[in-house]
């Protein structure tokens, strides 16, 4: 069976998709750093629930990962927000200009 | 947590130009018009090499962007209701750094007399994609699982 994101804004994407993982990942970034357990305390996840979670961030680069003694510690990862910050950013700029540039089309035919 | 919730979002960009919505609509559905402004630049070069406007045609842009070079979009026109809607793919072709996201193009024309309300909704399908692929995944795993299991049921048999 092969389930590949090959793309990595897919990745970014899929990570993003799941309201679970969006919980954890805005924790994450409300709390700056968090250990799994706090996060398996915090919310009625089981742990491997949150290690499958936290692995497909992790996978996204949206939560980077430090071990710390027996405590694996997470905190947010820039990458993957800046991989769909890029597309999304990139098409903003994109429709902007080309619709001002729509308006002065629209207005130079009308002389 | 809003933040990032908007990142799956689509793009809505709202104008209002004042001009009659025929007008608006003209100038997407007519490639001479069209190539006047749908690059964001007027440093870009564009060419519009196929611009085939019905439902399940076809469209190809070519965009020469000085010290950059020459990218290549291209998509499907999924639907179109004159003077009120038009609905189109949008991809870039290789060796672009988004070649290959598949998103969609919805511009709604909203008729106010002397002017018109243009909105546009650029939707990144990558997690529908994602979804797709996935559910394609199980269904192609499940199914060896199937066979699997009749094979082992044959032998015991």
């Amino acid at each position: 069976m092969a389930i590949q994101n090959t793309n990595s804004l897919d990745k970014t994407f899929h990570a993003l998709g799941d309201e679970s993982r969006r919980k954890i990942l805005a924790m994450i970034s409300q709390k700056q750093r968090c250990t799994a357990g706090e996060l398996v305390k915090l919310f009625s996840f089981s742990q491997p629930t949150v290690s499958r979670h936290l692995k497909v961030l992790e996978n996204a680069g949206l939560v980077t990962r430090h071990i710390e003694g027996r405590h694996h510690v997470f905190a947010l990862g820039v990458n993957g927000l800046k991989e769909a910050d890029g597309w999304i950013n990139r098409h903003l700029v994109y429709w902007e200009n080309s619709l001002d540039r729509l308006g002065q089309f629209l207005d130079s035919d009308e002389k | 947590m809003s933040a990032i919730n908007n990142k799956i979002e689509p793009i809505v960009i709202e104008r209002i130009y004042k001009h009659p919505v025929k007008k608006v609509f003209d100038a997407f559905s007519h490639k001479a018009a069209f190539e006047q402004w749908v690059a964001p630049s007027n440093e870009i070069n564009t060419n519009i090499l196929i611009h085939e406007f019905k439902i399940g045609g076809q469209y190809r842009i070519e965009f020469t962007v000085p010290e950059v070079g020459t990218l290549f979009l291209a998509g499907e026109y999924v639907h179109i209701e004159r003077h009120k809607q038009i609905c189109f793919t949008w991809v870039w072709e290789k060796p672009d750094i988004h070649a290959g996201i598949n998103s969609l193009v919805t511009a709604d024309f909203l008729d106010h007399g002397e002017y018109t309300r243009l909105i546009i909704t650029h939707e990144n399908l990558s997690m529908l994609q994602v979804v797709e692929r996935h559910t394609q995944g199980w269904n192609g795993a499940l199914r060896r699982l199937d066979n699997f299991l009749i094979k082992l049921s044959n032998k015991q048999d």
